[in-house]
């Protein structure tokens, strides 16, 4: 039994974002496609204004699927080699009937592609003739164009250059603020979602370990985990350089059939004999600031 | 220049399309001393692994040409060697790493007869026992255990698949190592690893290393000198002092600090260099970052900038500097 | 903003692709002049003229009364192929749509639904291939009675089991990629996901199987025709034609060169045709 994602538990605020941070396998990936009911759960609820999303009929689903939206990593496998950026914007627009006749199509399509900063002349493209930077503009205008309230963002960064990724984290805060739109921005750069996250969950294999306000967190990281992940992001100055500490030994173990007590204990620095006992649970330790450690999480309550 | 490993004159590389010509490289000088590492930082299509592939003579043939420039590696002249003489060359002067680990090891055979082949390949009349015993050296050397040599690449994590590649491309102890983006598929942990990894081994051996690289994060943590290409060209190079120090940079070096998304800074939004490099098939006249920069001047669109020196081996391409950091010789004060 | 990406847009796009190749439009005009004159040449010629025998000019060689001569029974060649060039391709393209849609269809359903439909229709299908093709369609021919009805169903079925696995591989491949999330995420329905986002992307497979089975095709009428099954004397038809040159092929090749040189030239313009439309239709090899 493949545990991807295991007893995680979070609410996501009208017009805020939650970014999910992790590194590969941790199962954020799949908590995003399972919230949108891509992947279906074994077990547990997904509330959208109040109604478990799980529970809902394939119609219902599909009904409310224009309020829950998408943003992938790879900006050119999640596009439609042999659909134009027109078509691939007019998509949903077809799919929803959200406009009626020809003509307001073409205007939506066109203000969305002036939203997301798109010029016109690209509407013929076909996406393997644009760059980066501009695929990602059109996988966003797609995701906007049925009016979501909820957008997962999956890695939208990550295959971009520097330069490129802050244009479209400008572009997705400007998105926000525009239309109060909610993001889940899952990423495995914990910087990344510094900016534009108000709330940050830290996953380690399908568990939610560590949880708190975004400044909250990178002021003060309790789990063992989250401290090795700030410590290995390579900062761009030379006085980081000179009191390097060593990098976490070891690597994300396999989460077929997990034993029980922390999932991090193998890698861990502070390990000693209480983290195989069983379950370690989110505790409080100051306001909103959870963490699934045996040892952090008591020195601070 | 009788100290450097690789001296790069005014190389310039170009492909060739069915319908186009693509400047992927313009007239660009490097230079690696012995025991050094060099970060080649850039973003994607700014030439940084045509330039790499050059070194190596592996530009697709036929579509890859090299129009001018000079390449003299351990004293060898690189542009001028046939296939036959790179054979040599390869693995045992040069070696080269690619961003993705997954794709460079073959699938169907053990990890230490990959490595194995390497040696027997370069170091003919090694009996077999002395290659065995190579093996288990190298597989040590970047942190697996050598047990595990007769396991598949699939058994492998990520992180080790790019440990054996490094492995592979150390066996013959190559003068230079070329890494293009050895830890961008990496998860940040395991890039902590490997990048520390890498850095213990440069000094243990005392291989000098080209790093391309796209994250001057990663730059910081592991070179020695950068040098910043765009749309083909060099637009500052110096040590990592002066590029870090970042009182006189290149507009598009600050843009690229600008971009990057700081933990230890608390800013909403950030400062990222507005539109994209131009099409390498229809260069500008003038400066090549013209159209983006926010320091422009009406002069740069009209002609090429050239390189100012600030001393120490920083310089600059870029017309704020003026300059010119041409030596009387006609050769540049790199 | 220019009014959408109509569809004689695309039409023309892929149209200025495909004419960038010489050979695919060398197979292109092959393939209409021989479709023109199938369809013309009874306007001109009597289909008379192409079954009645006339022993008094047996044999003639290449030449200027008959361009390409006459048979062991006097009839014109060039009247014989032209006619025959009727029931090849009619049957060549008749036979291989028909059996494209269907194993389009399980191919698809197999291939996008997974799970127990494609165990069940892909065994099915198994069983099919584990007959060769000519085989099946003997047995089939020879259960339903002959007559090219019959001929027809048998050619069509003995086919579907190639492209429902070629469609099903290829649906396989394109099924995983990130635009079919995507396309799910819309709330697009199953159909619309094949018809616009899995079936456009795994075209080119199809093609090129649809063209290697209309070759195919043409040479498995002929020798359903030489055991007796297919098209049944005197009508005119180029396995037949062939068939029955046999045994005078050392005296008069031309009997022989002539049906031979017209099935290998139609199926290599067919397949220069499928590859030059493979290329066309995929935007990613503009240039």
């Amino acid at each position: 039994m493949l545990h991807a994602v295991d007893g995680v538990d979070f609410a996501i605020d009208g017009g805020r974002t939650l970014g999910v941070v992790g590194e590969s396998g941790c199962g954020k990936s799949t908590l995003g496609r399972t919230i949108l009911r891509l992947t279906e759960p074994t077990d547990g609820e997904v509330l959208y204004d109040g109604e478990d999303i799980t529970r809902f009929s394939v119609p219902q689903m599909n009904a409310i699927r224009r309020d829950l939206q998408l943003i992938f990593q790879d900006p050119l496998s999640s596009l439609n080699p042999r659909m134009t950026v027109f078509e691939i914007i007019a998509e949903p627009l077809k799919v929803f009937r959200v406009t009626s006749g020809r003509d307001e199509m073409d205007d939506r399509v066109a203000s969305l592609m002036k939203t997301v900063g798109l010029a016109d002349r690209f509407s013929n493209s076909y996406p393997h003739e644009l760059d980066g930077g501009r695929r990602q503009r059109i996988g966003i205008a797609r995701a906007l164009a049925s009016n979501p309230r909820f957008i997962v963002c999956d890695e939208p960064v990550s295959a971009l250059d520097v330069s490129i990724q802050a244009q479209i984290l400008n572009l997705l805060m400007d998105l926000q603020e525009e239309r109060g739109i909610s993001y889940m921005f899952i990423t495995h750069n914990l910087s990344v979602v510094k900016h534009i996250s108000q709330e940050i969950m830290v996953m380690y294999l399908g568990q939610c370990i560590e949880k708190a306000p975004s400044e909250e967190l990178f002021a003060n990281p309790l789990h063992p985990y989250t401290r090795a992940l700030l410590a290995a992001i390579p900062v761009p100055s030379l006085e980081a350089r000179k009191k390097r500490k060593g990098a976490i030994k070891g690597e994300v173990s396999n989460p077929v059939d997990p034993k029980p007590g922390c999932r991090f204990a193998p890698r861990c620095s502070l390990v000693s004999g209480e983290c195989a006992a069983e379950g370690v649970a989110l505790r409080e330790t100051c306001a909103g600031h959870f963490v699934a450690c045996v040892k952090t999480g008591r020195a601070h309550e | 220049m009788g100290e450097n490993l690789l001296d790069i004159e005014n190389l310039s590389v170009i492909y060739r399309t069915d319908d186009a010509y693509i400047y992927a490289v313009n007239g660009v000088d490097m230079s690696v001393k012995n025991g050094e590492t060099l970060g080649l930082v850039g973003e994607t299509g700014a030439g940084k692994t045509t330039a790499a592939l050059a070194i190596m003579k592996l530009l697709p043939e036929r579509i890859g040409i090299v129009k001018s420039g000079k390449i003299t590696l351990a004293g060898i002249d690189i542009t001028r060697a046939t296939e036959h003489e790179m054979e040599a060359i390869r693995g045992n002067a040069v070696s080269m790493i690619f961003q993705d680990p997954m794709t460079s090891l073959n699938p169907t055979i053990t990890v230490g007869r990959q490595i194995a082949e390497v040696l027997q390949l370069h170091e003919k009349g090694k009996s077999h026992g002395e290659i065995s015993r190579s093996v288990d050296e190298m597989m040590e050397l970047v942190g697996i255990p050598p047990h595990r040599k007769n396991e598949y690449p699939h058994q492998f994590s990520g992180g080790m698949k790019q440990r054996i590649v490094i492995a592979i491309a150390l066996a013959c102890k190559p003068k230079l190592l070329i890494a293009d983006e050895p830890t961008t598929a990496l998860d940040v942990t395991i890039q902590d690893q490997v990048l520390e990894m890498m850095n213990d081994l440069k000094e243990r051996l005392g291989t000098s290393m080209i790093l391309i690289t796209h994250d001057l994060g990663v730059v910081a943590q592991t070179c020695d000198r950068v040098s910043i290409m765009y749309a083909g060209e060099i637009i500052e190079s110096g040590g990592v002092e002066e590029i870090f120090d970042g009182k006189k940079r290149h507009p598009y070096t600050s843009g690229l600090f600008g971009s990057i998304p700081n933990i230890k800074i608390a800013a909403r939004r950030l400062n990222p260099i507005d539109g994209l490099m131009p099409d390498p098939a229809s260069l500008p006249a003038g400066c090549g970052f013209f159209e983006r920069c926010p320091k422009k001047m009406a002069s740069c669109g009209q002609k090429p900038p050239l390189f100012a020196a600030r001393g120490g081996g920083h310089v600059i391409r870029c017309w704020l500097y003026g300059g010119d950091a041409r030596q009387g010789d006609g050769s540049w004060a790199l | 903003m220019p009014k959408g990406a109509s569809k004689r847009g695309q039409v023309q796009m892929t149209w200025s692709r495909y004419r960038k190749s010489k050979l695919a439009m060398l197979g292109l005009v092959t393939v209409s002049v021989l479709f023109f004159a199938a369809l013309a040449i009874p306007l001109f010629k009597d289909y008379e003229m192409a079954i009645e025998q006339d022993f008094s000019s047996r044999y003639q060689p290449i030449g200027a009364g008959h361009i390409f001569g006459t048979d062991q029974f006097g009839r014109d060649i060039f009247i014989r192929m032209v006619f025959g060039a009727r029931i090849s391709l009619l049957v060549g393209i008749a036979t291989v749509s028909a059996s494209l849609v269907a194993g389009a269809f399980i191919g698809a359903a197999a291939g996008y639904y997974g799970g127990r439909l494609d165990e069940i229709l892909m065994r099915i299908m198994d069983v099919f291939l584990a007959i060769p093709n000519t085989l099946l369609a003997i047995s089939i021919v020879a259960a339903l009675g002959q007559g090219i009805t019959n001929l027809l169903i048998a050619l069509a079925i003995s086919q579907v089991p190639s492209f429902a696995r070629v469609v099903r591989a290829s649906i396989l491949t394109v099924k995983e990629q990130d635009y079919i999330e995507a396309a799910r995420a819309l709330g697009t329905s199953n159909a619309r996901i094949i018809a616009r986002h899995i079936l456009p992307n795994a075209i080119g497979p199809i093609i090129v199987q649809t063209t290697l089975n209309v070759a195919r095709t043409i040479l498995n009428i002929s020798s359903l025709s030489f055991v007796g099954l297919g098209i049944s004397p005197p009508t005119p038809e180029w396995g037949s034609m062939l068939a029955d040159a046999k045994p005078q092929m050392l005296q008069y090749p031309h009997l022989i060169l002539i049906p031979g040189a017209a099935i290998a030239i139609t199926v290599m313009a067919i397949n220069l045709v499928g590859d030059g439309l493979r290329d066309a239709l995929d935007p990613r090899l503009r240039n």
